[in-house]
Parts: structure tokens; C-alpha cells; sequence
């Protein structure tokens, strides 16, 4: 009630005022004024629809909310303290050092505390749209996009430093990725080693047989239906290539031609995973993040999950080990709250989607705030509209548009292509600073050196973050 | 003749709709805005029962848990505008993030509104409970009335 209209009644007009209660309309009301009772019924009854539709929405909300207790059982994760009995069928566990994380069965009935259920299983890549170049063909097509947005300097090109992926596999057979020699490791967590249990790895750097290689997978995808390593989605060819595409074989080039990178392939065809793959590949780097000196974990992907869900827990423990985990906010709008897990999830550098030939946050980018009021969610903001890729020429997608040079060359947009940008770009400077300094930088330093070399495009926000990020000068 | 509806309860309403439009288009890929402009409906709510029937009396411990919550959601809420205000020449200002920004700035001046009122009740200030809205209408009624009283 604005102020502008309001006093306190004085004597003489509470007299000829009738209080709602002893009035049929409760609309405000003089005695003797004549009223209109159809305008108060009109009011009356704009009130109590809107009314109704907050009621009906919120019923509606609350029964959504609580769907996952509805079956007759149901699969939630819990993670607990390692060697700590787990209270409930376990069907399958993950240990991240000293936390494990337990995907349970759990009994009927209401929800035990601290058990997260989600409401899908599933985790998706964040590709907005494949091929969504439109116009004249150079309109839409720079091939040294990302490398003079970021300022990409050949000096600093991440040598040294361990970048592993986790997406839908790489096309090992195209030369520009440099196998054996650049991309050095290939796991699949679609597939479990029969000795151990863990995903099975083709180790390039003792093995760069790529004969030998496509007839193992060929001979997986034979008898079980999907292939091991080969990409065949044709994002994770993608986002690979913006890392470490090496020079001189056309077009494209990575921003850390020099890094070592390392394809997890967790995604299947349509571009879905489960949490559960994803864990398993979590949990392999976590594993063997010293074994092969891995730095970088670039993620192009997420779910919406409420805070809590176990992808934030195994994140935190590999962050705990030092390595700089780079996501994608996601594509889901410029609606503000709408950054997806593992991205949301406090210390992981999220990365928005930029339009570097319009100069405009891409609109299909997921921005913030997250839950963290306060801390500034997208950290950085990257090219994400028609950016110039590797894409397998085995794979076509409706709307394409092909290189007409280059038949392995496509565009593509979407926040998965602007996250391996910065995880590149975070490469190079790893390099930068063990030059000078001889050790790695914490995560601290690190973001220090980013926020204070970035193309600041206006005050920290959530939407374009910190700005850009700059390589190394 | 049909009486227009308050402006009071016209400004209020629309942010009420407005609220929960936004709380459902975005329920499923924005939990944090939905449960956001779920808690802004509450001040839009309180203003329209304030305006139709009469101020309620409410005791401490509910203003208390109402300033709680407010406050959550002026924090985002000022927050959306601080990030639309500062990207704005590179936000591509789709129409969900102008709607929203609209309604942040309707949920900032009805939240700072209720604010101050739960601040009276927690601070133990008297709380008048009944008004009588004088518009230019009413007040016309209340001097004939009074009229016909002398």
C-alpha cells in the first residue's frame, strides 16, 4: 500500500468506516457510498484466480519436488567417510581418498537424510546447436577465431602440462591431434578392464599403433555395440581440437598445441551419460592425476542437480589434489541461476558463452548467480558462437556447413566449445609460471594471474565473469 | 459504474503474476531463480490481502522468519540488477532475462517495503492495523458523508 494514499483513520471517519469483516465485499468500503458490489466482486475475483494459480502451482511444484519417493524403491548416492559401513545395498561405489561415494538402493518409504536422489540419472554434453552457420559462409566463419580473441602467443603453448578431457571420445585417426605424441592417452569407462575393474586405457606414447588401435575398438563395437575410443558423436573431437590441435595441418589450431591431452570417453552417441560414468571418470583421474601429471580437467558438460549431489563431492577431492577443474556454465539461457553442475560447484572455473563476432554474451548461455551469492559464477566468458573446429568427416548433422577446403572442419556453438578455450588458455599460463618460477601455481595464484591478464569487459558480473581470459604475453 | 482497480493492487498483481510465470518457465532449469521468485510472491501476496482486507497482525517470530527469507531474495534480486546494469552492452538481453530483471526491480521495492514494516513489528513500534485508503473517490464519499452527518 503506497504511503502516497495512506493515513491512519480519525475519529470521525471510523465512524463511516466499515471494517471487512463486517462488510459482504471485502473491498474497502464507505457506509452510504453506494459501491459498486460488481467492482468488488471483480476484484474479489481477480484476487483469488491469481491466488488459485500460486496455489495450484505450488502443489504442483511440491509433487514434482517429491516424485523420487512416489516408486516402490529407489537409487540415491551417498558419500560417507571411507571404511565407513554404508547402511544400505550398495550397487556400485567410488572412493575419492578419504570420501566414497556410493550409488545405494534404498528402501520404501520417505527419504533418509543425507541421500541424494536426483530426479534423472542422466548428464548431458552442452552443444546448443551443431552447424548453426547461417548466411553467407564468411559471415560466420573466422578460423583464427579464439586465437586472437585470447591473445594466443606461440611462445606459451601449455608444453608440460597434462590436460585430460572428459566427452564422448576423439578421433584418434586425424593427424592434427599428433597421437603418440601430444595425445597420449585414451580411457574408456564404457568398457572395464575384466582383471581389475577399472576402464580400460590405450596408452599412445607405448603403443601408437593406429592400425592396431581402430581394429581393437572396431572389435568392441562388433561384439558390444559402442565403440571404446573412437568419437562417433564428434563433440569430443571438438572440444579437443581447441586445446591441442597442432599447427600446420590446416586450419585449425589448439590455443596449447603443446599440452599432453587425455581423452575419457564417459558420453555415448546421443550425447547423454549417466552420473554414473561420470564418477567412474572422475574417479580415474583422481586415481591417476600423478601418475601422468595431470594439470587441466576440462568438462563440457552438466546436469541440473540440487547442491550436495555427488559430482560436486568427487570435484572437490580432485580439486584437493590440485588440478584446475574448467566447465561449461552451460546452454540453457541467459536466466539468471541457470549455471549446471559440475560448473556450479564452488572452485571450478566456469566458463560462459561469448559471441565473438557480435560482441554479445551468446543468448543460449547458462549465467549466474549460483547458490554462492557472492562468488562471481561464470568466472570468464569464451567464444562460443560458430567457433571453428575439428569435427570427424564420418559424422554429418542436419544443418552443417563444412569447410569447403577442409572436409575435417566445421563450426559449432555452444558454452562446451568456450570451456576448453580457457582450459587451454589456463595451460599456457601453467607453463608460463613453472618457467619463471619452477613450481606450480595453487589455484589462488592462478585465478590471480587469469582475473588480472583478462580482457575486463565491465565490472565483475555474472555473466561474462572476470571477461575474457588472455594467454600468456 | 465498475470501479478500476487500485493501483496498489494492479502493481501488485502483476508482479504476483509475474512471479510465478517466471517461477514456472524456469522451475526446471533455474531452481535457484523458481525458489527465488517463489519467495517474492510472498510480498506481492501480503500487499494485495493488505490493500483488500486490512493490515494482519502478525507476531515477531513470523516477521522474523519473513525478513529472513526477504532478505535471501533481495540479495538476488539485487544482484540481477547489479549484473543486467553492468553487462548491459554485452548482454544480449533475451526476453526471459528482461522480464526477470523487471521483476527484480517490482520484488526490490515491495521486499524494501515489507522490510520495514516486519523492522516496526520486531522493533515492538505500535503497528496500526487498520487504514482507510483515501483516494480521490473515497475521499469524495467520506466529505458527503460527513455532510449528510452535519
Amino acid at each position: 500500500m503506497s504511503r502516497k494514499y495512506v493515513r491512519k483513520a480519525n475519529e470521525e471517519e471510523q465512524k463511516h468506516y466499515v471494517r471487512p469483516a463486517e462488510h459482504p465485499s471485502f473491498v474497502r468500503s464507505v457506509k452510504g457510498t453506494g459501491t459498486s458490489v460488481k467492482a468488488s466482486t471483480a476484484e474479489a475475483l481477480a484476487i483469488a484466480v491469481v491466488l488459485g494459480m500460486f496455489s495450484l502451482f505450488f502443489l504442483g511444484a511440491a509433487k514434482v519436488l517429491m516424485a523420487p519417493s512416489a516408486s516402490a524403491y529407489q537409487v540415491g548416492f551417498v558419500a560417507v567417510p571411507t571404511g565407513q559401513p554404508i547402511p544400505y545395498k550398495v550397487i556400485q561405489s567410488w572412493a575419492f581418498g578419504n570420501v566414497t561415494i556410493a550409488e545405494v538402493e534404498l528402501p520404501p518409504g520417505p527419504l533418509p537424510k543425507g541421500v541424494f536422489v536426483p530426479q534423472s540419472m542422466m548428464v548431458y554434453l552442452a552443444p546448443w546447436s551443431m552447424g548453426t552457420g547461417t548466411g553467407p559462409y564468411a559471415t560466420w566463419y573466422a578460423t583464427d577465431q579464439y586465437l586472437t580473441v585470447m591473445h594466443y602467443n606461440p611462445m606459451w603453448n601449455g608444453s608440460g602440462v597434462t590436460v585430460a578431457v572428459i566427452d564422448t571420445g576423439i578421433d584418434y585417426l586425424m593427424p592434427n591431434f599428433a597421437p603418440g605424441k601430444h595425445l597420449i592417452l585414451l580411457v574408456s569407462v564404457l568398457y572395464k578392464n575384466s582383471s581389475n575393474g577399472e576402464p580400460i586405457v590405450w596408452n599412445l606414447q607405448q603403443n601408437d599403433n593406429l592400425t592396431a588401435l581402430y581394429n581393437f575398438d572396431y572389435k568392441l563395437f562388433k561384439e558390444y555395440g559402442h565403440w571404446a575410443f573412437l568419437d562417433t558423436a564428434g563433440h569430443g573431437t571438438a572440444t579437443s581440437s581447441i586445446i591441442v590441435a597442432q599447427p600446420g595441418l590446416g586450419v585449425i589450431q589448439g590455443l596449447a598445441p603443446g599440452a599432453n591431452l587425455i581423452m575419457i570417453k564417459a558420453f555415448f552417441d546421443n550425447g547423454t551419460s549417466t552420473l554414473s560414468y561420470v564418477l567412474t571418470a572422475l574417479q580415474w583421474v583422481y586415481n591417476n592425476t600423478a601418475k601422468y601429471n595431470i594439470k587441466v580437467l576440462s568438462l563440457s558438460w552438466g546436469a541440473i542437480l540440487p547442491p550436495g549431489n555427488p559430482l560436486n563431492t568427487a570435484i572437490e577431492q580432485i580439486e584437493s589434489k590440485g588440478v584446475i577443474v574448467v566447465a561449461a556454465a552451460g546452454n540453457l539461457g541467459n536466466i539468471p541461476g541457470d549455471v549446471s553442475y559440475p560448473a556450479a560447484s564452488p572452485g571450478v572455473i566456469a566458463v560462459s558463452g561469448f559471441d565473438c563476432y557480435t560482441g554479445q554474451v551468446a543468448n543460449f548461455s547458462s549465467i549466474g548467480p549460483t547458490l554462492n551469492l557472492f562468488e562471481v559464477k561464470p568466472q570468464f566468458t569464451a567464444c562460443a558462437v560458430n567457433v571453428p573446429v575439428l569435427f570427424p568427416p564420418y559424422i554429418g548433422f542436419a544443418g552443417e556447413v563444412r569447410d569447403p577446403y577442409d572436409p575435417n572442419v566445421t563450426a559449432l556453438s555452444g558454452t562446451s566449445f568456450a570451456a576448453p578455450a580457457v582450459a587451454a588458455v589456463i595451460a599456457d599460463w601453467l607453463e608460463y609460471y613453472h618457467f619463471y618460477h619452477g613450481v606450480w601455481p595453487t589455484q589462488a595464484q592462478l585465478m590471480a594471474l587469469l582475473i588480472s591478464n583478462a580482457q575486463h569487459l565491465s565490472y565483475p558480473n555474472d555473466l561474462t565473469g572476470y571477461g575474457i581470459p588472455l594467454a600468456p604475453p | 459504474m465498475a470501479k478500476r482497480l487500485p493501483p496498489d493492487i494492479f502493481f501488485n498483481l502483476i508482479g504476483l503474476g509475474l512471479a510465478i510465470y517466471l517461477a514456472i518457465t524456469v522451475l526446471f532449469t533455474s531452481p535457484l531463480l523458481a525458489v527465488a521468485m517463489i519467495i517474492a510472491t510472498a510480498p506481492f501476496a501480503i500487499d494485495i490481502y493488505e490493500n483488500a482486507i486490512g493490515r494482519p497482525e502478525i507476531s515477531r517470530g513470523t516477521a522474523l522468519v519473513l525478513v529472513v527469507l526477504e532478505v535471501f531474495a533481495l540479495g538476488f534480486f539485487l544482484l540481477i540488477i547489479y549484473n543486467v546494469l553492468v553487462a548491459l552492452p554485452y548482454s544480449s538481453l533475451s526476453l526471459l532475462l528482461i522480464l526477470t530483471f523487471l521483476e527484480s526491480v517490482f520484488a526490490v521495492y515491495a521486499i524494501a517495503k515489507d522490510l520495514r514494516e516486519a523492522y516496526d513489528v520486531l522493533s515492538g513500534r505500535p503497528i496500526v492495523l487498520h487504514y482507510v485508503n483515501i483516494d480521490r473517490e473515497v475521499k469524495h464519499y467520506v466529505k458527503e458523508v460527513r455532510e449528510e452527518g452535519e
